[in-house]
Order: structure tokens, then sequence, then C-alpha cells
């Protein structure tokens, strides 16, 4: 078997009950947002309507029609029409309707094992509310050939492929990957792939082609059909659930998942380390799924738009809409766009960073509107020298803002993507909306301040040199590992809704503070250890008279930050082996900012509150969690 | 103290890929400057050497200028990446400097640009996962940027500064703490994939304007990972092979994970040339390239530019102490920065400069005696090559013609003094052991003592990031019993026939650290860490099957039948005749293909394995739990004293949990009881008898 790691861009949309269905045309226009992501390797569509028909509908890639009616025809399934839809090269890619009976799904698990090893073509959609259509080339190719433009569906998935290598003339390896009325389009490249084909071998499936993300199709039709509920399977995906070994996704993932049973589902999964972008969706009509936000914004200025929380996973159905968010969502956006500026709409980044680029030379303000997610914006400025720019952008801003930024200032009045301002030296970044995942990596002076919340990763590798110290507040909250080996500088977490905080705080952290208002529990900081072993640690402490024996029982209950300074130093030398990574756990603090604090950080809050125009002052009166170097 | 010649090679301990002879030759020819080609090779394990030009006549020289990123280099060289604090400053600028007098090309590595560096014009800069010293100032410095995602000594590992050699400048330029390791995260944090890569590449491009290079430790995908480097706009690639020189790196990455660059080159340029990818797109390769030779297969199996690292520092009086991660390097190339000890700049350069000559002519004559007249002419030219004592399968991954051949799997039954010198380590300091210097570990330098020193282990590059081992929460915990025993990680202590002091202190490490015991007899307070033949162990076996309990069999051909008749545990795999990796790799994929694998736990026992290396290949290969003898603890302990066995017993058993948890992150895995068990994907093998490969189910490395 060959394996077909790959990237990409993914999109899925679900109508809501009371909603009209959605056109093809939608679908392609939200997934070419993201062409950047997908190459002319591949592109595809899975589109489920709520009807069952008593037809199910295959969908085979195949040098002739006849191999495949022959083989299923032997295994005693009744074709009813054959339609041969487009021809590539020595393939073609043909229709079947065939009589809905119980053994059809078997019959093209079997004809799929023959043709495949035979070299005769594969079955690549079966289903009665399914259709996947998919090819060689960008969506926009994909969709002509296949004349999805006017069809309509209740929910699609879409994708553009980014393969990590191709025979990607053939379109085998295109998603959706299809299960019975199941599809998946997946973005990642999963390091548990062998586990779980040895598991799926293990129950009786003989024949890949060769991809995680049709193993991801497999796997959810597997556990369901081993009596898991929708949910159930999806937080075995996920790692959630225990079932059997190899059932579980490890590695980078974000996969969304269509699925017609007792109802019409879309469900978005993410991996634990939130390796792959995953942004949802919802307005009145609609819900969606996305790898970034100018998908949905193309569709949709209203929608409220969220990410599912590191390993987290939102599951949505015609009949009862989201029943899980994967995160508690915001409330939706109300910016005023104002209207003398210029639309970046339609303009590709080169061109933006160039309009940036002339009038910050000719000592201009910069504001633009309309922004559909652009990369690397003012990332040339530093090259050109260009220091005191001053950009404005509304809009949802894409990957890579002002990176390597150096003594510039952008306002963003929008969401902001993954990797903002990587190696800034100095200048100020001030977001009114929230920051994805990497925001400030080896941020090394200036300022960065985001009015909402963060993703995965803010802050980490920050430092500090000689008198340039780096500032990152943030209003709202934030997911894992914010200040992973950080090195320097300040990071200030005010969660002003008190919503839940991220893990890992801290993690490797060799320098710099992090102060987050109000008491962060000792589980949530650093690396986090296994009850299990705490307890036979402790049990092995106590054997050999490090520790009373009687203490056992209270000391299980507490946190490593809690037990630690309780233990005597004998004791604490082996907990340290065991429980702390290289450098040490953090220090951690639970107190009133002393007043030097004060007087050094006064000053970036009171910018902090004129900036994004809300008082953050008063809540510098609570009690913060100072978080700061180890050993 | 100025080091201003060069000092004299002290007896080598072990076997060693830079032999003395190795060495000897580097030093003849930077004394010379004048070539000194020998074609004899003695009989080495590494494919490379078993590879070799069908016909090469002494003779006329033939031209070595190539064009490379638009500058005209007098030969396809490439010196570095070796980083501004892994080099003690001096060196750095011999290097830059020797690149532009012999025009070929340096790479700087990561640790920031000096000025005495940033002056030279043939320079590429790095943007690596910690961005140490990156500003749009030095990105703009040199010709070229190179993003170094992995490298063959570590793949999977982020670079790594021991804290002894972070001193005040270091500290200054990488702007961290003073006297802390700089350890760098194990992927870039804005790399997760190859869309992520792609990128950074089009951002750094749109940010500097300059060509970017990827670089990349050799692994089990590189022809998907160089392919997909490629379609991401990069102008080349650098693959770096396992055994290429670091600093620093954990020895467990070092000797067991990464494949031969020799492999990953051949499968590299077939990948490219099959996509129509390969032209204007440019291979550097680099790790163990020793003489102008071995450069020149390289090239004839589809490399550009050959990567010299570890030769340059030889020729500049590198005498392979292995120290460069204590600081203390005698020859100061690689010492601490604290002004005590410096190499005399003029004595390096000319070293270096002689090298460089001696080692261009030689290729010359290499280029003209097989007949071509020109070293462009070379690349991909396998035709010109034959391979032997190799198997079918690495045959076929090289593309060279030869008569395949098997090898006995086993070569050798000394106990290498690396090993030994890992365990004492490992029982001393109770922290993953830190080396220097490339690996000698086996197949392809030491001899092979049983069928795991053949497998090696993935490293994450680009298709999937590692994860950092360090700083993120890896899981290593596995479940036995159906989930009803768990313990922190695969692996287990064998104490049977143990002495009673050593049983008495491993018997309660293993309950501090969480992991499993074999024993006959059980000790009270150890019960829930026993697997025992008596009745109060947490798991209990039998060497007869029996419900319940766990089955121990030396041979499997008798057994398999009866285990899907009888409602045993599981299976203890007691190594007798036949070897452990055959008959868990047999019984993992029997019990798969009836089924029922969920139902079985398999634990392997066998006198012979050593460190977390032969046990993770184990569990790739199907085994829930690994047992090491506890003879282990006396190889740690040595002629040494017999003091603090409680304490050493505890460093041993929980330093080896981390390294389990460098092998797993480097493979970029978060649970290692779901995804690494019986996960052949995540090993490939070196040259291993076809026979043995074909029962473990494990690839050739380069093959997909």
């Amino acid at each position: 078997m060959i394996y077909q790691p790959s990237g990409c861009g993914v999109f899925g949309i679900l109508r809501k009950k009371e909603s009209r269905r959605i056109t093809g045309k939608e679908v392609l226009r939200a997934i070419n947002r993201v062409k950047h992501r997908g190459s002319e390797l591949g592109a595809g569509f899975a589109v489920f309507s709520a009807e069952r028909s008593d037809r199910v509908r295959l969908r085979a890639f195949t040098r002739s029609p006849d191999l495949v009616t022959d083989r299923l025809s032997a295994m005693g399934v009744k074709i009813d029409e054959v339609i041969i839809n487009r021809n590539f090269g020595e393939l073609c890619d043909c229709s079947l309707s065939v009589i809905d009976e119980p053994s059809v799904r078997r019959a093209v698990r079997r004809a799929n094992e023959i043709m495949w090893e035979e070299g005769e073509g594969r079955i690549y959609s079966i289903g009665r509310s399914l259709q996947v259509l998919k090819g060689v080339g960008y969506p926009e190719k994909v969709a002509n050939e296949t004349q999805i433009g006017e069809t309509e569906g209740d929910l699609w998935l879409a994708h553009t492929r980014q393969p990590t290598n191709s025979p990607g003339y053939y379109p085998f390896w295109s998603h959706p990957f299809s299960g019975f009325d199941v599809a998946v389009v997946h973005n990642g490249d999963v390091s548990s792939f062998g586990a779980n084909v040895e598991f799926l071998k293990s129950r009786g499936v003989r024949s890949f082609v060769g991809t995680d993300s049709e193993v991801i199709a497999m796997l959810f039709e597997e556990l369901l059909e081993e009596g898991l509920s929708v949910e159930e399977a999806t937080q075995t995906l996920v790692g959630e659930r225990e079932f059997v070994r190899g059932t579980s996704l490890d590695g980078p993932f974000t996969a969304v998942l269509g699925y017609y049973g007792d109802d019409l589902y879309l469900i978005v999964i993410a991996d634990k380390a939130k390796f792959r972008p995953a942004v949802i969706g919802e307005d009145e009509n609609f819900i969606y799924a996305a790898s970034e936000e100018s998908e949905i914004r193309e569709l949709s200025d209203e929608a409220r738009v969220w990410t599912l929380k590191p390993g987290g996973y939102m599951i949505a159905s015609l009949k009862r809409g989201i029943i899980r968010y994967g995160r508690e969502p915001p409330l939706p956006p109300s910016m005023k766009t104002p209207s003398n500026a210029i639309d970046i709409r339609n303009l590709d980044y080169r061109t933006i960073n160039e309009i940036i680029a002339k009038l910050a030379k000719e000592g201009r303000e910069v504001t633009l509107i309309n922004a559909m997610g652009p990369r690397f914006l003012g990332i040339t400025l530093p090259r050109l020298g260009i220091r005191n720019a001053k950009v404005t952008v509304y809009g949802t801003v894409g990957n890579c803002l002002a990176n390597l930024n150096n003594g510039n200032t952008f306002y963003i009045y929008g969401n902001v993507g993954d990797d903002a301002a990587d190696t800034m030296h100095s200048g100020r970044i001030v977001i009114i909306g929230d920051a994805r995942d990497v925001l400030g990596q080896a941020l090394q002076g200036g300022e960065i301040f985001v009015k909402g919340n963060v993703g995965n990763r803010a802050a980490i590798q920050m430092r500090e040199y000689k008198d340039s110290r780096p500032y990152l507040v943030i209003g709202g909250t934030f997911d894992d590992y914010l200040g992973e080996y950080m090195a320097g500088g300040v990071a200030i977490i005010f969660n002003k809704e008190d919503r839940e905080l991220g893990n890992h705080i801290g993690s490797g952290m060799v320098g710099g503070r992090i102060f987050v208002r109000g008491y962060v529990k000792g589980d949530h900081i650093g690396l986090g250890i296994n009850k299990v072993e705490l307890i036979r640690f402790l049990k092995a402490l106590g054997m050999r008279g490090l520790i009373d024996p009687q203490k056992i029982d209270e000391m299980k209950e507490l946190s490593y930050f809690e037990l630690k300074p309780l233990l005597p130093p004998s004791a604490r030398e082996f907990a340290e082996k065991i429980f702390e990574d290289k450098v040490g756990a953090p220090t951690v603090e639970y107190r009133h900012l002393t007043q030097t604090e004060r007087e050094e950080i006064v000053p970036i809050i009171s910018y902090f509150s004129s900036a994004t125009g809300e008082e953050f002052i008063p809540l510098m009166e609570d009690k913060f969690t100072v978080i700061s170097r180890g050993k | 103290m100025i080091i201003d010649r060069y000092i004299d090679i002290p007896k080598q301990k072990g076997v060693e890929f830079w032999d003395i002879q190795r060495i000897s030759y580097i030093r003849r020819l930077s004394s010379t400057g004048k070539g000194n080609l020998t074609l004899e090779r003695t009989s080495s394990l590494r494919v490379l050497d078993r590879v070799n030009f069908k016909l090469i006549k002494k003779g006329r020289g033939s031209n070595t200028a190539r064009k490379i990123l638009g500058k005209e280099l007098s030969a396809p060289i490439y010196l570095g990446d070796m980083s501004f604090g892994a080099l003690s400053g001096v060196p750095n600028m011999v290097i830059a400097e020797a690149a532009d007098r012999t025009n070929t090309l340096a790479g700087t590595g990561e640790g920031g640009l000096n000025p005495a560096v940033s002056k030279h014009s043939n320079i590429l800069v790095q943007w690596a996962s910690a961005r140490f010293g990156v500003s749009i100032e030095t990105l703009t410095k040199g010709i070229g940027i190179v993003i170094k995602i992995g490298q063959g000594a570590k793949p999977g590992i982020g670079g790594h500064l021991p804290g002894s050699k972070v001193t005040e400048p270091i500290s200054l330029t990488r702007r961290i703490p003073k006297g802390l390791d700089a350890i760098s995260p194990a992927p870039h944090h804005d790399i997760y994939s190859i869309e992520d890569l792609g990128q950074r590449i089009e951002s750094l491009k749109e940010a500097t304007g300059k060509p970017v290079l990827v670089k990349v430790a050799a692994t089990n995908y590189i022809p998907y990972v160089v392919s997909g480097i490629a379609r991401m706009g990069a102008d080349g690639v650098i693959i770096d092979g396992h055994g290429a020189g670091t600093g620093a790196t954990p020895v467990i990455v070092r000797d067991n994970v990464g494949i031969p660059v020799e492999m990953a080159v051949a499968a590299a340029d077939r990948a490219l040339r099959r996509e129509g990818r390969r032209d204007g797109f440019l291979i550097v390769a680099g790790g163990r390239v020793g003489d102008a030779l071995d450069a020149a297969k390289l090239m004839a199996l589809g490399a550009d530019i050959v990567n010299l690292g570890t030769s340059v520092l030889i020729a500049m009086g590198c005498v392979m102490v292995h120290k460069c991660h204590i600081g203390s390097c005698p020859t100061a190339l690689t010492n601490k920065i604290d002004g005590s000890r410096e190499i005399d700049f003029n004595f390096a350069l000319g070293k270096i400069n002689n090298f460089i000559r001696g080692f261009i002519e030689e290729l010359s004559e290499i280029v003209g005696g097989v007949g071509l007249s020109s070293i462009d002419q070379l690349v991909g030219r396998r035709d010109l090559l034959k391979g032997s004592s190799l198997t079918r399968d690495t045959l076929n991954v090289l593309g060279v013609e030869g008569i395949p051949e098997d090898s006995d799997p086993v070569m050798r039954n000394w106990e290498s003094s690396d090993v030994i010198s890992h365990l004492h380590e490992l029982a001393s300091k109770g922290v993953p052991t830190i080396v220097s210097m490339g690996s000698n570990a086996p197949p392809d330098v030491q001899p092979p003592r049983r069928i795991t020193d053949w497998l090696r282990i993935d490293g994450a590059q680009v298709t999937r990031p590692s994860i950092d081992p360090y700083r993120e929460q890896i899981d290593t915990r596995i479940k036995l019993l159906g989930g009803t025993l768990e313990f922190s990680a695969p692996m287990g202590i064998d104490l049977r026939g143990s002495p009673r002091a050593i049983r008495e202190a491993m018997e309660w490490a293993a309950l501090a650290t969480n992991i499993p015991v074999l024993v006959e007899d059980v000790n009270p307070g150890y019960e829930e860490i026993s697997i025992s033949s008596e009745v109060n162990g947490a798991g209990l076996w039998e060497r007869s099957p029996r419900e319940g309990k766990y089955w121990m069999i030396n041979n499997i051909s008798k057994g398999l039948e009866i285990v899907e008749n009888n409602r045993i545990a599981g299976l203890i795999l007691e190594e007798f005749e036949e070897p452990v990796e055959v008959m868990t790799s047999e019984l993992d994929t029997y019990l798969k293909r009836l089924g029922v694998r969920d139902r079985y736990d398999i634990m392997v026992t066998a006198e012979s394995l050593r460190d977390v290396g032969d046990v993770m290949k184990l569990v790739g290969l199907g085994a829930e739990v690994v047992f090491l003898p506890w003879k282990i603890m006396e190889l740690a302990l040595g002629d040494g004293g017999r003091t603090n066995l409680f304490e050493k017993s505890f460093n041993l058993i929980a330093a080896s949990k981390r390294e389990i948890s460098l092998l797993a992150g480097a493979a970029g895995v978060y649970n290692v009881y779901n995804s690494i068990i019986g996960n052949r994907e995540l090993l490939r093998n070196i040259n291993l008898n076809s026979e043995i490969s074909r029962r473990l189910r494990v690839k050739v490395a380069g093959s997909l």
C-alpha cells in the first residue's frame, strides 16, 4: 500500500431546518477563498440530501464501467443504471444506481478489494443520500467537470488538496473519501495511520487506496457499525473516549465529516494539539466549517465564528442544529466599516502589500476594508526600511500578519489568522477581535494587544533583549501552551468574561512573566501529571520513609505545584526527575500585583484600554496568578 | 590558550565511523592541499560503501564547476550548517571565509549571525524553530535562507545547546538566559504541514526576495517530504542523513531515528523525476560525507551538491573525542566561548582551504575517471554504479545494479561500549543521555547484535510536526488486561533470577515510576506492578495456557492454534531460539488476521535487550510491554560501586521513560498506546535480511 499524506483546505456547510438548500456555486466560492492551501493535484465535493431513495448510488473511477458492473453483479448486486460522466485518460468516472439491499455495502467493499488489487479502479462514492464528486485540478476545474454549479444539497463538503506526494494525476487520492453515506475531507497527516490501518485490517478491511483521510471515513463507519452513537464515535476519533486501540487519531488533523443516518450530520474534529486550523461559523440559515474564516465570510458577513478547542469537536444536524459547539461561541461581530477606504476584497496579498508600502512611504496612514483573509500583510515593510507606518484593516486577516515587524503599527478590526507577529522586534499590533494560533511567537519587542481571545501557543518563545521588553495583552482567554518556552517579556491576560482557560501554561518557561487575572488551577500550568503515577510514586516514597505514609491520601489530591513544597528535599529530587521537564516546572504565585509591577504595567494597560475602547485598569485591582521561570 | 596546530589523535575506544584512517586521510589532504585518491575501501557495513563505480580509471581530471543559486561555484560543496554557539565563534568565521576563498557555499546554522560572518558573500542564513538571531537584517545578509526543519543527527528534535555553553555572548545573541540549555522547539510552531511550509516559504520570499532552501532529516517519508518541498516553491532541499554530526543530541534519538542519506537521496531524486519536478530544484546531500568518492557517489545517486560538516571540523583539527556537548573541546572548535581557549584563525583557514582544494582535485579525478567531462553530467547517473552485499529491496531503492545478497542478522555477540556508557549515564544522572558528533550505532557502523539494530524509527518532518518532548504532554501510558492495569510506559523490568539487592532497588524504582516487573514470587507491597507466576501479582503468568493468565512461551509456532481456543490474558514471549522480534511481529499479525488482537496483550522479554531503542522497535512490531533484563542495571553499574542502588535504579528507569517520550515525540506521536503499538509504518529497515524483513512486515528505508 502506498501512503498519501496530505495538507489541504476544507469546507463544510449544513443548512438549518427552516432554511433553503445550498447550491454548488456557493460552495465553490467558499473553497476558492483558500485556493492557496491546495494545488492542481486534486479537489472534490460531497453533497448530501436528506431524502432516502430506494436506490444506492455509486460512483467509480475505472478503466471500464463493465469491470465494475461485472464485479458487482458477480456478488449479487442488482444494477439499475450506469452512466459514464467523463474520461480521464485511461480512466472514466461513472455513476451507478443499484437496488438498495443490506448486502450492497459488503459487496462494494469486496468489489473494491478485487478491483484495486487488479488495477481496475475504485468505487469512491457510496450511499443513498450522498454523492462524492472529485477529480484532478483546482476546485474550479473539478466543479466544472462535475457540473455542480446548480446542484442543490442540504449538506456539502469541499476540499482542495495539497498532497505531499502524487501519483496525483489519478483522481483516486482526491477528497472527499466515502463510506456508506459517510464523507470525509481532511487536513493533516495522521501519525497513527499505521495503527488505524492495523485496527481496520483486524476488522476485515483489506483494501486501502492509502491515505489517512480514507482511513478516517472507514474508522467512523466501523465505529458506528460496532454500536457507538455519532457522538461516541466522534469522541473516539479525537481520543476523548477509549474504545479499542487503533481507533483514535494522533498527530495533526482537522477533519470535516458528513453523515446521513437517523439525521443528517455535520461533524468537525480537531487534534489535541490544534496543529490544524478549524473554524466554525453559524448564522441564521447555515452552519459552517472551514480552514480559514474567509471561506465563511465569503458567504456570510453576519455569521459568528469560533474555533474548536484543542482536541474538540462540533456536531450539528439538520433537525437539531448545533448539538455540540466545540467551545462557547462568541457574539456575532458588530463592526462599522468606514466607507472612504481602499477595498481589498478581491486583491491578492502582493498588491495589498504594494499599496501599503506606497502609501506608507508617502507618510500616509493606510486604511483597508473588506479584508477576506489576505496573508502576509505588512511583511515587506521591514526590508523596505519603513518604520512608522500606521495600517488599519477592517475584515478578517489571514495568516502571518506583520511577521518580522520593526516599528510599524497595525490596527485590525476583525479576527486575525495564525502566526501573527512572528519574530516581531518593535511596533504595535492591536486586534479588535480574536487572534488564532501561535500569536507573537519569538516576540522580542513592541506590543501586541488583543481585545478578544487567542488560540493555542500565544506568546511562545517570547524574549527580551537589553532595553527591549515586549508586552502581549489579552482581554479574553487563551487556549493551550500559552508562553511555552518563554524567555522574556510580559504576557497579561484579563479573561474579562471569566471563561475557561487553556492548559499547559508556561511549559518549559525559562524567563519572562505571565499574569493571568484570577486563580489558575495547578493542573492548567506546565505539564500535567497522571493520578495513578502520582499515587504509586507517593507510595514508593512512603515505603522508604521519604514521606509520612499517613499523608499520602491527602497529598494525592493536590496539584503538583501544591504538592512539591510539601516534599522533603530528598523526595523532591525524585519528583523533579519524573514530573518536570528539562528546565523545571514554572513558579506559580497567586497574589495582588506589587507596586513595582504596577508601575511597569499600568502605562501599558492604559494604552491597551484606549486602543481597544474598553476600560481594563480597574481589573488590575484583582488578584492575579503570576507564572514565572522555575529552577 | 591559542590552538594553532593539530593535536595527536587519541586511541579510539570502540568502532567509529570517523576512525583513525578517515581522520588521517583528511589531515593529509588538509596539510598538503593535494588530492590523494584511494579507491580501495576496507569492508564496511555502510550502504554507500557497498555501492561503487563500475569502472573508474585513474587519469585526467575534469571540470567540477557548477552554477548553484546563481553562483558559479568551483565545485558543488556546501559547508555547514554549524551554529554560532555549537561552534565557538572563530570556526564559524573560518568556515565563512573559506567558502568565499574556495568559491563554495557555507550555511551559518541557527545561532544568529556574527558581523565577522555576515560580511561574507557565499553564506546562507538559517530560519530555525527558535528564531535565534533572526531579524530582517540577518535574513537578507546571505545569498539565500535555509528553513531548518530537522537534522540527521536528531530527526524530530530541535537544536540543542547545553547550558554550559550558553555563556554571555551566546545569551546576548540568542536572547535567552545564561547557563540554561537552549533547546529549540522540536517542530516549527508555524509549520505543521506541507501547506504551512509553503506559507512560510512564500512569506520569506515576500519579506526578503531571497531564494529559500529547506533542510530536513532523512526519515521514512523522505520522497514525499522532498516532493512536497519542491511543490511548495522552495529552491532546494538539504537532506541530512542519519549519522551526521551534531553539537548535542539525546543518544537515543541519534542512534535509533532516521535513515542513511544515500537511500534518502536516491528515493527523493526518483520521486522528483517521476513528477517532473527535478529540473531547477537543488538537492544538497549531507551526513557522513568523508571524501570525494562519497561525494561523487551521492551525486550519481541524485544529489546536486554535498554538505561537508564533520569532515570540515576534522580538517580544522577535530580529534573526535565527542565532547562538543560539554564545551571542553581540546581543539577549540566546539568549546564554550569564555575566552579560555581559541583556535588560531589562520591555522584553521589554511587547513580548510587545503582540504577543500584537495577534495576538489580528487572529485575532478573521479569525474574524469568515470569518463565524464563535467560534474554536471554526474548527477543522477545511477547506471555508473553497482552495488554489492545489498538486499534486493535496498538495490531497488538505490536504483543501482547488483546481485542481491542477504546478510546474517546477528553479526556480533559483544557489548558495545556506547551502549554501556549510555546505561551508566542514565543511572547516574536520571535524565536522557546527551552526546555529540555522529552516530556509530549499528547497523551501518557497528555490527548489529540483534534484529532491532537493523530497524530505524521515523522522525516527523514537514508532513506532520514532531511533538516537543520537553515541553508538551506526550502520553506514554499503556493498558493491560482489558484496561484494568495501567502502567506509565510500554516498558518493564524482568527481575527473574536477579540478585537480592538489585531486585529490591529496581522493584522499588519500578513502583515509583509505575512500570511493571516480571517475577516469579511477589514481594509484599509490589503486588500492583508485579506480573508473577505466584497468585498475588496484578497479572499472572504460566508456562501453559490458562484462562485469565499470561502464557509464557518461547516458540509461537507450537502455540498459535491454542491461543484461539483459550481465554488466556495474553502471551509473554521469551527468547530462546527464535528472535523475539520475529515472534512478536508474527503473533501480532496472526491475531490481527483473526480479528482478535485487542483481546490479548503481548509482552516480550529477552536477555540481550538493552535500552528503549529496543523497546520502542518491539512495540512498533506489536508488543504492549517489553521487559528489559535486570542485567542492564549491572551493566550500568559496571566496575563502579554498588552504592545508592535505589537512586540509580530510579534514575535508570525514570530517564528511560523520558527517552520513550523523546522517540514518540520525534515520530510525531502523542499517544503511544493508540498510535505506536504494532504500527510498522513508523519503522524502516536498513539492508536487513529479506526473509526477516518480510516476516516483520517492515519496509526498507527510502521505500514508500
